[in-house]
């Protein structure tokens, strides 16, 4: 392992602080999405270009919007650059 | 058997011939020199590319290509939200422990995750142990593999299922004994490439074969209104399961050892960050892709002659003969991908672990190359005679086995390497604690156990309460043993 321009590999607080905002965008994922699903699920409506109401708004728009946050967080992460 | 397609044969003759060249191929890019080093995790020297593609190939296995969508077939569109937690899969999995992980397998040289544990508490217990409940629930997993495969070839060739369970057996072991790590992660990552274009094809062909998305969604409510709903036919998902496989998909895959020891093979991690990207893209087009591709299997195959059968039938109905057989790959790949890089874990418990880490004297580079090769053979056999009598649904030993193995390891992992606090006595409550829970209430209570929650659930909670409790009993580890895990400030 070849990480130069990193901390020392023994501190292991900017990986913990890495795996919080992990930990936290997946909670806020699970509340989001089947929170959404189970609701709109028990509202009457059509579907959404052929996809179930609470599919289209429940999943596949919460999978959007956490990819754009991953991707981002991943930009972000093991750079560190707080650290020289 | 379905109507099959004329090329299947040579499409999948193709397929295990370029595997096999992939492998030899990885042989020679091998590192000369110290033999564990090098087949466990390749030289240490994986970049984002193959890190990124193996580790989704080997996430991505029988259950998902031939479990997940008889899933769908059977319960509609339900199952999209029984697989949603797919959508923090990618940051959970390279970030909880991965960035943790590859620093300290650099600095440390651990070679298997039992290494990890093992240095990390001076304890031959806890990798002994770690050893054999990895050993114990990856052949567990590699069993549901050679279902899933025996099943692609029953539905595509006509294979009797015993031929099938054999073919996968001897095709699999060669090439994992042959090239170890890095021929597995190679042939991984063209299997994870035949994987997407194979189910993306089958989803496009599918929806223009029933005349899209509309004609979908109307083809299942005349079959029946459930099939659309979030809770499925039979109440299949109530909101406690709803919420169990959230913590499941991305929490079981954070925790799984296999893929764990895909981060000490990184090279740095800025190749971490890239892989990381790479997957998130890579999941956002499979995995509701799968999942579709058993819905629309239910439009133009209602009837199969097993459960799971959904996936191969509906690329035989949907996908144009010429190129079927090609798309029929995809399962194979994903099936085989899981197979050698299990195969190479539990192998690596039995050589690596169990065996050259106690013995007196180092092992020699024949003998640890005789143990590793006898340890693979072994363990394809023994999940080989296991796999001779299936149940009826694949997915539920792929879930059992990857959350069994999740809810033992997650959080004595997580603990490990991120809290001073913890010592061997955490480390040992947590193992044994999270592994006896879950099979516990998996026996008392089959997948519902407390509130409807799925045992993985507790079990996860258990062992990290054991973790904590097992701590403040134990003694804390002395201080020259954690600067080498943490600077002298975390102390």
């Amino acid at each position: 392992m070849s990480d130069s321009t990193g901390p020392p590999r023994s501190d292991s607080r900017p990986a913990r602080r890495e795996a919080f905002v992990a930990a936290l965008m997946w909670f806020a994922a699970l509340v989001l999405t089947v929170g959404l699903s189970t609701w709109l699920d028990s509202m009457p409506g059509a579907s959404v270009l052929g996809v179930p109401r609470w599919a289209a708004y429940g999943v596949l728009v919460p999978w959007a919007v956490f990819f754009v946050l991953h991707i981002r967080f991943c930009l972000d992460s093991g750079a560190d650059k707080s650290k020289p | 058997m379905y109507e099959s397609a004329p090329l299947v044969p040579v499409a999948f003759g193709l397929y295990l011939a370029f595997t096999f060249l992939l492998a030899y191929l990885a042989r020679r890019q091998a590192v000369k020199g110290g033999f564990m080093r090098e087949f466990f995790i390749g030289g240490r020297t994986i970049g984002p590319w193959v890190l990124g593609l193996t580790w989704i190939a080997t996430s991505a296995s029988g259950g998902t290509f031939i479990g997940a969508p008889s899933l769908a077939h059977a319960n509609g569109w339900s199952v999209m939200l029984w697989i949603s937690g797919y959508i923090v899969v990618a940051t959970a999995g390279f970030w909880l422990l991965g960035r943790r992980i590859a620093e300290l397998g650099g600095s440390t040289g651990a070679l298997t995750f039992p290494d990890l544990l093992r240095d990390r508490f001076e304890s031959r217990a806890i990798g002994a142990i770690s050893g054999v409940a990895m050993l114990v629930l990856h052949t567990s997993f590699i069993v549901a593999q050679y279902i899933a495969g025996a099943r692609v070839l029953e539905a595509a060739l006509g294979i009797p299922y015993v031929w099938g369970v054999l073919s996968f057996l001897v095709i699999v072991c060669v090439y994992t004994a042959y090239g170890g790590f890095r021929a597995v992660a190679w042939t991984d990552s063209f299997q994870a490439i035949v994987m997407l274009v194979g189910v993306l094809l089958t989803a496009g062909f599918g929806l223009y074969r029933v005349g899209g998305l509309q004609a979908v969604y109307d083809g299942l409510a005349a079959q029946s209104p459930d099939l659309l709903t979030a809770t499925g036919p039979d109440q299949f998902l109530p909101l406690s399961a709803a919420i169990s496989f959230f913590f499941i998909w991305p929490l079981a895959v954070a925790g799984q050892p296999s893929l764990i020891t895909r981060f000490l093979a990184c090279r740095d991690v800025p190749s971490l960050r890239r892989a990381s990207i790479l997957i998130g893209c890579y999941i956002l087009l499979l995995y509701p892709a799968v999942i579709f591709v058993g819905i629309l299997g239910r439009v133009l195959v209602p009837d199969l002659a097993a459960s799971d059968h959904a996936m191969p039938a509906t690329i035989l109905a949907a996908v144009p003969p010429v190129l079927a057989g090609f798309v029929l790959a995809a399962p194979m790949a994903a099936i085989m991908s899981t197979i050698s890089s299990f195969l190479l874990v539990a192998a690596g418990a039995i050589a690596r672990d169990l065996y050259e880490r106690n013995t007196r004297a180092p092992a020699t580079e024949g003998n640890a190359r005789l143990a590793t090769h006898l340890a693979i053979l072994a363990v394809g056999l023994v999940a080989g005679v296991f796999a001779l009598r299936p149940p009826d649904y694949l997915q539920y030993i792929v879930i059992f086995s990857g959350t069994g193995l999740a809810a033992t390891f997650l959080l004595p992992t997580l603990f490990a390497v991120y809290w001073p606090g913890m010592n061997r006595t955490g480390c040992l409550s947590g193992i044994a604690t999270g592994f006896a829970t879950f099979i516990l209430q998996y026996v008392a209570y089959g997948t519902r156990s407390f509130m409807g929650l799925d045992p993985f659930v507790w079990a996860l909670a258990a062992s990290g309460l054991a973790c904590v409790v097992g701590s403040m009993v134990g003694t804390r580890d002395p201080d020259t043993l954690l600067s080498k895990y943490f600077a002298p400030d975390e102390l």
